[in-house]
């Protein structure tokens, strides 16, 4: 409930009313995200990933493709903090590495949903009528099809490999932002200062990109947070189905698919680029919902 | 109700259409010709356009999309190009065990789900409140055939308890059941305290509490029956989800259900079982959907009025 109040205890200077009338809504919405423990904790874990990703062939102790056959299955060591998989390759080394793939399919995957599922909410919300009928239906019919399943069988058509997994996980996922961006611009199609807009001859594409979408934005960055952990999963899982990224590629769902076959006898080989992807992703999740609280207290529990 | 029922199926028939274009074009798009993959590599370029001939693939697009819908209808969705058999009946064979997993998955999902919401809800911000919030964050975001592998390792290598993959009695089902049911129980139980919540800040709990009612009257009878409705409507839009989750699941687990099926399928390059298979789970999906929505109505008049 104290979410709703503005941030006084940081600032105690005495003429301090004026400078927090002047902060803007997103200086509030980070003192109000900055409250809470967990995001922040989550916010921490997401940075030092990037991080890892950007500095991966600095940071990672041994190339991560380098074979050492006589190292096979070597359990977590002081040279190996992971020890190493059926080919004597550091674990460590190719989670550290398989860091950069997750990330960018991430990424791209939800970039490209939220272009193409932005760009059709914004039509079918600005226009509405017949096309936002048909829009709609179509976005119906993509949703019916489960995610995991239609990311298969796109695959499936297009074949392995990062750029097809990035298209078909970024396809699943299109009518999500097509139904919130509409419902955001729908809200907000109709008020004074969109209005004003029109009045003073603004295009209908104008409109929609520099009155509406800046003003629809609290929900897209939400269910991007959520939606790039979504796609990390979906790519990990189609990869350790065989139908994503092909070993020998560091990515984390192949490199736990190639552990199982060593499950008797070196455990760290599956546990690790698990343990990998179900930190990321909590790590996203407990993100996004701390940004939803801290974007809208309204909705908070 | 009839009437409402009645609209709804109406309402399904364009979206389940648009599903059979979808699944239609994808697999136009795919690369190979069937005729080839049924003959094999070594086959003649006669026999090859004899096949094609055979199975229609000459004809005009639009052709074979009626003729595939019109088989879907019949059901009668072609042969397996990997062992000639009616996809159909393959699909009807591998449905059952899939069914089996989701409602031991589902089991599995309420017996944890709903106990931890209530017992969160009416002690919130407790210890006990924030280890459950915390677990189901975990609960959710941990990917399914992770868990999978970790309870294997456990239970079955470590432990040996329980076997460690395969299909035949209740001591198989156990981990299946717990890896698909984790990420459903931990949504029903967020599901169940915050609707918890809600209603115990409604004035009839008050006036219950009031009246000098036990409190595990009050939590029981007054307050759950009427938290129950948004989580029913969860736990429905759960088997989704779980059908879909089974995909993974049954792969981990070498359950003989249509996931594991179906990507069999796929690495066998087989696509009338690809496409049947396809089309089949998202059917059963949407028409689960529906029942959930009519029972919704069915559980809450509100709703009933609202939509005649």
């Amino acid at each position: 409930m104290s979410s709703n109040l503005p941030a006084s205890g940081a600032a105690a200077a005495p003429a301090v009313s004026g400078r927090v009338r002047g902060r803007g809504p997103y200086a509030d919405i980070w003192n109000r995200l900055k409250r809470n423990k967990m995001a922040m904790v989550s916010l921490s874990i997401l940075l030092l990933l990037v991080l890892t990703a950007l500095c991966a062939d600095v940071i990672s102790p041994f190339p991560y493709e380098q074979q050492n056959l006589d190292q096979m299955l070597e359990p977590p060591s002081h040279e190996h903090w992971l020890g190493t998989d059926g080919y004597g390759r550091d674990i460590l080394s190719r989670i550290i590495h398989g860091s950069r793939i997750s990330l960018e399919v991430g990424f791209v995957a939800v970039c490209f949903s939220i272009t193409l599922g932005g760009l059709i909410g914004a039509v079918s919300g600005y226009y509405g009528g017949r096309l936002d009928n048909t829009l709609m239906r179509l976005m119906d019919i993509l949703l019916a099809i489960p995610g995991i399943l239609l990311a298969i069988a796109i695959v499936s058509v297009l074949g392995p490999g990062l750029v097809n997994v990035m298209i078909a996980v970024g396809i699943s996922q299109i009518p999500t932002y097509a139904r919130i961006v509409r419902a955001s611009v729908l809200t907000i199609r109709d008020l004074e200062y969109v209005e004003a807009a029109k009045s003073i001859g603004e295009s209908d594409l104008s409109i929609i990109f520099r009155t509406i979408l800046p003003n629809c934005m609290a929900p897209i960055i939400v269910q991007a947070t959520l939606g790039v952990a979504g796609a990390i999963l979906s790519a990990a899982g189609l990869s350790f189905l065989g139908l994503g990224l092909q070993p020998p590629t560091p990515e984390w769902g192949a490199m736990l698919s190639e552990g199982r076959e060593y499950i008797y006898e070196a455990y760290w080989v599956s546990t690790f680029p698990g343990a990998a992807i179900a930190i990321v992703v909590l790590a996203l999740n407990i993100f996004g919902d701390g940004l939803r609280d801290a974007m809208d207290p309204r909705l908070k529990r | 109700m009839l009437k409402l029922i009645l609209k709804r199926i109406v309402m399904l028939v364009p979206v389940l259409i648009g599903v059979s274009v979808i699944v239609f074009v994808l697999m136009q798009l795919t690369p190979g010709d069937p005729a080839q993959i049924m003959l094999g590599p070594q086959a003649s370029e006669q026999d090859v356009a004899n096949m094609r001939e055979q199975l229609g693939l000459n004809d005009p697009l639009y052709i074979q999309y009626f003729r595939f819908l019109a088989g879907i209808l019949t059901f009668d969705m072609g042969t397996s190009i990997k062992d000639g058999q009616s996809v159909f009946a393959s699909i009807m064979n591998h449905f059952p065990p899939t069914v089996e997993l989701t409602i031991a998955a589902m089991f599995v999902a309420l017996l944890i789900g709903i106990p931890a919401g209530i017992v969160s809800s009416t002690r919130q911000y407790s210890f006990f409140d924030n280890t459950a919030t915390l677990a189901s964050l975990v609960g959710f975001s941990i990917p399914n055939f992770w868990l999978g592998i970790m309870l294997i390792l456990v239970f079955a290598v470590q432990l040996g308890w329980l076997p460690v993959s395969g299909y035949g009695g209740g001591e198989y089902l156990v981990l299946p059941a717990i890896t698909l049911g984790t990420q459903t129980a931990a949504v029903v139980t967020r599901m169940t305290r915050s609707s918890m919540l809600e209603v115990m800040r409604q004035d009839y709990i008050r006036s219950a509490r009031a009246k000098g009612l036990a409190e595990r009257t009050v939590i029981f009878r007054h307050a759950f029956r009427n938290a129950l409705i948004p989580v029913v409507t969860v736990v429905g839009l759960q088997v989704g989800t779980l059908l879909e989750g089974a995909i993974l699941t049954e792969s981990i687990f070498s359950w003989p259900g249509i996931g594991r099926f179906m990507i069999d399928a796929i690495r066998a390059k087989d696509f009338p079982t690809v496409q049947g298979s396809v089309i089949f789970v998202t059917f059963v999906i949407v028409v689960v959907n529906l029942l959930v929505d009519i029972m919704y109505a069915y559980i809450d008049p509100r709703i009933k009025s609202q939509l005649k």
